[in-house]
Formats: C-alpha cells, structure tokens, sequence
C-alpha cells in the first residue's frame, strides 16, 4: 500500500510559521482535512503536490524523497487548488484535453476517453462545446474537479473543493468521491464539516500550522463523549450562555431555543448528555465562546 | 516525445487563438504588399534594359558605346520627343538601334552605359585586389610577428579569385529589391514589423498562466515544467519564423510579379549597392541568411521577453521590456555613431585592400568599436561593408562574430529562463498572480 509520509515539516514565511513540525502518514482512503481559515491547510497541501518545499522537513512517498522523484511524483498527482483559473477562450472538453497532455496521457483515444467519462461525472457534458468564459463559476469549479482525475493519480488532493457548489452538486461531488476513492488517497481540505461527514475514513484538524487531532471516521464520538450537551433556554439565558460557552448549533422553536453546547463540563443542571458529531468536534477546537 | 509535440500543439494554439496577431499579420503583410506593388517603372527603361540583362559581354557593351558615340559625333540620326515625367515636360532623344530593333532613350542608354561601365571598373579592381593580396603574402609569408596579416590576405585572395561573374541587372525592380534587403535605409522597416508582431503575440506565452490562475495545476503535473518550457520555446521560436517568412514572401512575390528575378543566383555584388559584400554569396543566399539572422534576432526578443514574463508574471511588462530594448537599441542605430560607423572603424570605402599594408593599429581600433549596440538594428549593413577583425590571428567577419554574439546570448537567456521556470516558486508568487488574474482579465493580447 502507497504511504505518503510527511516527517516534521515546517514552513516559515517572513512573519508566520504557517505550518509547525507537521508528521502525518497517508495511506490509501479519503482523508478529511479540516480547519478555518489560515490554519495552513492551503500551505500543507502545496508542499505536499511539491509545489512549495518545506522550509524544514521532508515529504516521502514509499520512502523516498519527492523532491527526488520530480516528474515521477507528479505523475501521481491530481490537485484542485482553492481557486483554479483556466483559458476563457478554450471549451470544457479542450481544457481537459490540454490537461490531459500536460498529465501526459499520450494516447489521443485514451486521453477522450477520459475526458468525456469526467466531463459525464461531473454533469458537464452537454456544456463541454461551450467557452469556459460562459461557465458559471459553479461550472468552472466541476471542470476543475473533472480535471483532478484526470490521468487516473493515485495521489488526489482537493482544497476548499466544494466552494460555489449548489447542494445538489455538493452531494454529486461526495458521491463521486466515494465511487473513486478505492485504491487511491483522496485529501480534502476545508472548513465546510458536511463535505467531509459521513465519506471521509480519517479526519485531521489543523489549526494555526499544527495538527491538532488525525483520527479516524466516527472517532469524534470518542473524542468528545461527555463534552456535547442540549439545552433548552429563552433568548436571555441564550446570550448569557453564548458568552461564556460555544454553541454548536441554535434551534429557534418560537419563543425558546434550543442550543448544542460543546463543553468539557455541563453548562447547566439542566443539560443532557448529547452523541457528538463532527460539528461538535471541529467547534469545540475552533470554536469561540461569545460567537 | 509525443506528450512535447502535443503541448507543441496546444502552445501554438494558444498563440494564434489571440485576434491581434491575425490582425496585425494581416495588416503588416499587406501594407509590404501594398509598397512594394506601387513600382514606377518607365517602360522606356525596362526596354533598355532588358537588351543588357545577364552576363556582361563586349558585344553588349560595344553596341552602347558605340551607338552613343555616333549620337554624340552627329553620325548618328536622333528624333526628339516631349514627355511628360513627374508632372514635368521633358524633352529626351531617341536613337535606331538595329541590332536590337527599335529605338531607345538616348538617356537611358547613357545610364546602362555608366552601370556596365561601373561594373567592368569592380572586375577591373578584383584582378588589382587579387595581385595585392598575392603580394602581400609573400611579403608576410613565413613571419610570425605578421601571421595575422598573411591570413586576412590570403582569405581575400581565396575570396576574390574564386567569386563567380558578376551580372549586369536591371536597376528598376533590382532596386526596389535592394530597398526590401534593407541596404537603402539604417534599420528594415518590414523586420521591424515583424518584431512588433512576434512580441505582442508571444508576450503572454509566459504569463498566461499565471494571470488567469491556471499555474498551481500546471506545476504538479506530469509534463508541467521541463518539457512544457520547451514546448513554449519551440512554439515561440516557430511563431517567429512563421510569421516573419510570410512578411518576407508576400514582399518576395510581389517584388517577383513585377522584376524579372531570374539571376536571384548571380553573386551578390552584382547589386550595386552590395558591391562591398565581403562574402561569396548568391542573392539568393544572401536572402536566406539574412532571414535567419533575422529569426536569430526576433528569437532575442522573445527569450527576452520570455524572462521578464517569468519574473513578473504579467505580460505588459514582458511586452513593456521588450518594447524599451528595441526602441532603445533603433535609437542607438540613428545616431551619428553608428551611421558613420563603418567610416570611423575602417575608413575604407568599396575597395577590399587598400594599398597600405599594415593592418596592425587599425585592427586593434576595430575590436574596441565592434561593441556599438547601434550597429544591432543595421544588420543589413554587414553584408555592405567588408570589415573582418583579428580573433586570436585569425580574421574573422564582423557579421560573424556579431551572430555569434547573438547566439551565445540567446543560449544564457534561455538557460536562464529554463532555470526560473522549473525552479521552485515562492508561496507568495502562486498565490498572488491567481488574484490579480481575475482583476487583469484584459490585459494587452490576453484573449486566450
């Protein structure tokens, strides 16, 4: 099985330390990478597609550098940055084919092949004659999804890959990674919870360049069993909670609410026990009291 | 191999998918077409000259002279006429020639006489430059301090006594000809045309990428770096001699429509505005050389371009630099210095030697002048102009060792340039060229 290692690796900008001594194997299955804005998630995924190096540190895959193994490593890639541009002036169908001969698939038949199979995946085939210049920026971000597969990687790495998506196509996108997610490692950095629920094998958190938790699907339950409590409260006992605890979700139900407290103790004699979801778990690390 | 050819592909695209270079090519196309179909030839003219054509003879000779001779000494009967030239009334003389059937411009006829005897006087000085080299070598033979001296002489002496025979041409359309190889102006309008051309299209081929975001996908894959900066050099330096060799074959065919081009072969000085041409080699050749110093040239420009693109990311300032050296470099070729270049560094005139023999302190002055950047934007003026210079004893053509120049030059641009382009970016350059590009979606040939 692929291991993709990466072994203390740092980046430091002139001012920021945007990623701290990060140690992490990937392996196959999908790997959900959350965190907010800044935590270094965008910086984390170029060292690992070797678009940046690490200022110190190293990314191994097999056992060897990928510095050292250059285009071979490439090869194995697929990669969705947080915002992707392509030609305005060529179609769909002709930038994932020019896509297709930069991953290097040679064959003319074969590099079709793909692209009509992806363009089909991700409902763009009867918008693949047209200018991506016409496409909304929904369209674009499916074509730049479609592309991410192209050349069949076995390394594939999506950041913020869900952004002007409808919810309809969110859950197109989920499906399509479950169906592709065998035999190969799919990353998914974001700070959206639902795109990763219920598809992602493993959950990293990352916050302000360090990594918080790696943990398996289902094992925030564990993580945060006695710390996920319910509570029902007018308005003004709502606010006087809020500031000194994080609420994971509001209920409005008339005139009272009811709230999901994430707390390591109970906020109240009141409060229930609750199964924590994800949401809890990615509130109670980045979550703020008086939000 | 076939993944470079297909990226190839795409690159070229990219390039003639942009409107403004179809426009421009078009245009500039047209407007050599338009000049050089506007010849006004006074057929008068061409009927002379159609009779003296070709290889000069004593024959041909003997018939002008002779029939001049005979009008001058009132022996011969001459019918005037008015003619009206340039909105001007002339009267000119006409004069029976039987053996050529018809009459002819008596004018004209003195003018044919001037260019075959000017061309006889060049044969006359070949055979004098010859007996000079062949002395001077004996003189110098065998001495080490003047090995230098031998060696320039014995290649004058190769090179004149092995140059073919001159042909008399016809001046009307052979001098527009001369006009479109550049010999009557310092810097060829059309070449420049052809690197404004090549400039705007091939601005953004560095830049595109990065402008619209399309970089971090280009990066980390397969082909992304090594290979797809040899396709866009390949792409580029294609473009170049694409589009300059239709620029030079519309002016070519239309020249060809209108001049009699059948001796393009004959030896080059049998222009008479190339009779300094230091090399022997046909017109033909000569056009051919020259396109590919051209291309030589335009190649400087892209690889110059293409550097500024990869450092700033932004295919204005590709374009910006570009556009300062070249406007830079015909300023310098319109000084005085430069116009007068080859007066100050050999004071020669058409003659290959001069009756002094040592060569020694000149050549030294030659070497430190060969730097004039102005002298770039006049190639032509190399083949005009016999100039060799001591390299290491050996003499060597100023034309050459200035492409040489522009070919070691070419190779450190385009090593530099590989260099940046496959090395490892900056997060802060990634990252910055994807925002600006959706804020600079029109910049100048930015419609890929």
């Amino acid at each position: 099985m692929m291991e993709l290692t990466l072994h203390g690796v740092s980046k430091q900008y002139k001012n920021k330390l945007a990623l701290h001594e990060f140690n992490y194997t990937f392996q196959n299955g999908i790997y959900g990478l959350l965190g907010p804005n800044g935590a270094g998630k965008s910086t984390l995924i170029k060292i690992m597609v070797h678009l940046l190096d690490p200022t110190s540190g190293k990314v191994t895959l097999d056992g060897k550098e990928i510095g050292s193994l250059k285009a071979s490593y490439r090869r194995k890639i697929g990669y969705l940055p947080q915002s992707i541009g392509m030609y305005k002036n060529f179609s769909g169908r002709d930038m994932l084919l020019y896509i297709a001969a930069l991953k290097g698939i040679e064959k003319k038949s074969e590099a079709v092949a793909q692209v009509d199979r992806f363009l089909e995946m991700v409902n763009l085939q009867d918008d693949a004659k047209r200018k991506v210049g016409q496409y909304s920026g929904g369209m674009r971000q499916r074509l730049g999804i479609a592309q991410a597969f192209l050349g069949d990687p076995s390394i594939i790495i999506f950041d913020e890959p869900t952004a002007g998506l409808d919810p309809k196509e969110r859950i197109r996108f989920k499906n399509i990674l479950s169906e592709m997610a065998s035999e190969r490692m799919i990353l998914l950095a974001t700070h959206i919870v639902s795109d990763v629920e219920q598809i992602a094998d493993h959950i990293l958190l990352l916050k302000e360049g360090n990594l918080l938790l790696g943990i398996e699907s289902g094992g925030q339950v564990e993580q945060m069993t006695g710390k996920v409590w319910s509570l029902t409260v007018d308005k003004q006992q709502y606010e006087i909670l809020a500031q000194s605890y994080k609420i994971s979700n509001v209920a409005n139900l008339g005139e009272i609410l009811k709230i999901r407290i994430v707390s390591d103790t109970s906020p109240s004699p009141e409060a229930q026990e609750e199964v924590p979801t994800l949401d809890d778990l990615y509130i109670y690390y980045f979550g703020e009291a008086g939000i | 191999m076939k993944g470079l050819w297909k990226l190839i592909g795409y690159e070229w695209r990219k390039i003639w998918i942009q409107p403004v270079v179809w426009i421009l090519l078009v245009l500039f196309t047209g407007y050599g077409v338009y000049s050089y179909s506007h010849i006004q030839v006074d057929p008068e003219l061409k009927q002379v000259y159609s009779h003296i054509t070709g290889p000069l003879t004593q024959e041909t000779y003997e018939t002008v002279t002779t029939t001049l001779q005979e009008v001058e000494a009132g022996e011969r009967p001459v019918e005037e006429e008015t003619v009206t030239i340039g909105g001007e009334e002339l009267i000119r003389q006409r004069v029976e020639i039987p053996q050529w059937g018809g009459s002819y411009v008596v004018g004209y006829l003195e003018q044919a006489k001037y260019d075959m005897e000017g061309l006889m006087d060049f044969e006359n000085d070949r055979v004098r430059i010859v007996e000079q080299a062949q002395r001077n070598m004996q003189k110098y033979q065998n001495r080490e301090d003047r090995i230098y001296d031998y060696r320039y002489n014995e290649l004058v002496y190769n090179q004149s006594s092995n140059r073919g025979d001159l042909i008399l041409l016809e001046k009307t359309g052979w001098w527009n000809f001369t006009e479109f190889l550049g010999v009557m102006r310092p810097v060829n309008f059309f070449d420049l045309t052809a690197l404004l051309l090549c400039m705007v299209a091939l601005c953004s081929l560095f830049t595109k990428d990065d402008e619209c975001g399309f970089t971090p996908v280009v990066r980390c894959s397969y082909l992304g770096r090594g290979t797809l900066l040899f396709a866009k050099m390949l792409s580029g330096f294609l473009f170049c001699v694409v589009t300059l060799a239709i620029l030079r074959l519309g002016i070519l065919i239309t020249l060809a429509v209108n001049t009699d081009l059948s001796y393009v072969t004959a030896p080059v000085q049998s222009l008479s505005n190339f009779r300094s041409c230091p090399y022997n080699i046909s017109i033909l050749g000569m056009i051919v050389q020259q396109f590919f110093i051209t291309v030589l040239f335009l190649l400087f420009f892209f690889l110059l371009g293409a550097l500024a693109g990869i450092l700033a990311r932004r295919n204005y300032i590709s374009l910006g630099v570009q556009f300062v050296v070249a406007v830079v470099l015909t300023a310098l070729s319109l000084r005085p210095d430069a116009s007068n270049y080859w007066n100050m560094i050999t004071n020669k005139t058409s003659n290959m030697v001069l009756p002094q023999t040592d060569y020694s302190q000149m050549v030294g002055e030659d070497i430190m002048k060969i730097w004039n950047p102005g002298m770039v934007m006049r190639i032509n003026e190399y083949y005009d102009h016999y100039d060799y210079v001591n390299v290491l004893g050996f003499p060597v053509s100023r034309l050459t060792l200035f492409v040489s120049w522009l070919i070691l030059l070419n190779a450190i641009l385009f090593l530099i340039t590989w260099r940046l382009y496959t090395a490892q970016r900056s997060d802060h350059s990634l990252a910055k060229s994807g925002k600006k590009g959706r804020h600079h979606e029109k910049s100048v040939a930015h419609s890929v």
